[in-house]
């Protein structure tokens, strides 16, 4: 993966009207199978399949995902619940078992 | 007990709710992926599923969605791009820890319709659809 060397960078900021709002870039080629590369043969199907993300210690979301997310998938949502401090942790797993975590505690609006 | 209460306390039980999506994935068009996450019937065209797509979009590689839903027995967010070479592009299991609201970006192989599908907790499926022109396509094929 050449995008592999960055890191996914997560965030966690409560919201001034309550709930706290995650961001996640995660670093992924998230190739198709369809892509031909430099030499015109095709580039293997390789792709994030899981994406998990805990609250404290709640499993908050489970996403599966095929190819067709993009590379270097972003996804931004809220946590009702959450608060400043709390621990957000995910983890992605992708079709080669490769898999990364990053965690992140919940700061201030 | 509500349905609301119903639907959290059978997401509580992690049961039915991890749907086995790999068949989904394997499938190459809406139908077939949808039978195969075990949704029951025609999903039901309801303004209680909100799609935000833009309507052309540029890149293909980075078509940027809201999925969202107001329903308040929702299981599972289910995109689907009936134009793409693999049409499940993804399934989002809920919790009562999060707000029914994602933001992700997608590739879009070419001008597609954009499904939506909200499964309910009795299985049963809601949708919005909305079509997005594609200038380029994102999925590198040929």
């Amino acid at each position: 993966m050449a995008t592999d060397a960055l890191p996914m960078r997560l965030r966690a900021q409560a919201l001034a009207d309550g709930g706290v709002q995650v961001r996640v870039l995660m670093r992924h080629d998230m190739e198709t199978g369809q892509r031909r590369g430099e030499d015109g043969a095709r580039v293997p199907r390789r792709h994030i399949h899981t994406v998990t993300v805990w609250l404290n210690d709640a499993v908050a979301l489970r996403a599966q995902w095929g190819p067709g997310v993009a590379r270097d998938p972003f996804m931004q949502f809220t946590l009702p619940s959450a608060k400043v401090g709390d621990a957000v942790r995910l983890r992605w797993e992708d079709t080669a078992g490769e898999s990364r975590s990053a965690q992140t505690a919940v700061v201030a609006a | 007990m509500s349905t609301r209460r119903a639907a959290l306390a059978t997401l509580a039980a992690g049961w039915p709710l991890a749907l086995h999506a790999a068949d989904a994935f394997a499938a190459r068009d809406v139908a077939g992926a949808l039978a195969a996450l075990g949704v029951a019937g025609e999903p039901r065209p309801s303004a209680l599923v909100h799609l935000t797509a833009p309507d052309v979009a540029e890149n293909g590689a980075v078509v940027p969605l809201t999925l969202a839903t107001s329903a308040p027995d929702a299981t599972h967010l289910i995109l689907l791009v009936d134009g793409n070479p693999v049409p499940l592009v993804a399934v989002h299991e809920l919790t009562p820890l999060l707000v029914p609201r994602i933001e992700l970006r997608i590739k879009m192989a070419q001008a597609s319709p954009v499904r939506l599908v909200v499964r309910l907790a009795d299985g049963r499926a809601l949708v919005a659809s909305k079509q997005v022109a594609v200038i380029q396509g994102g999925c590198g094929g040929d």
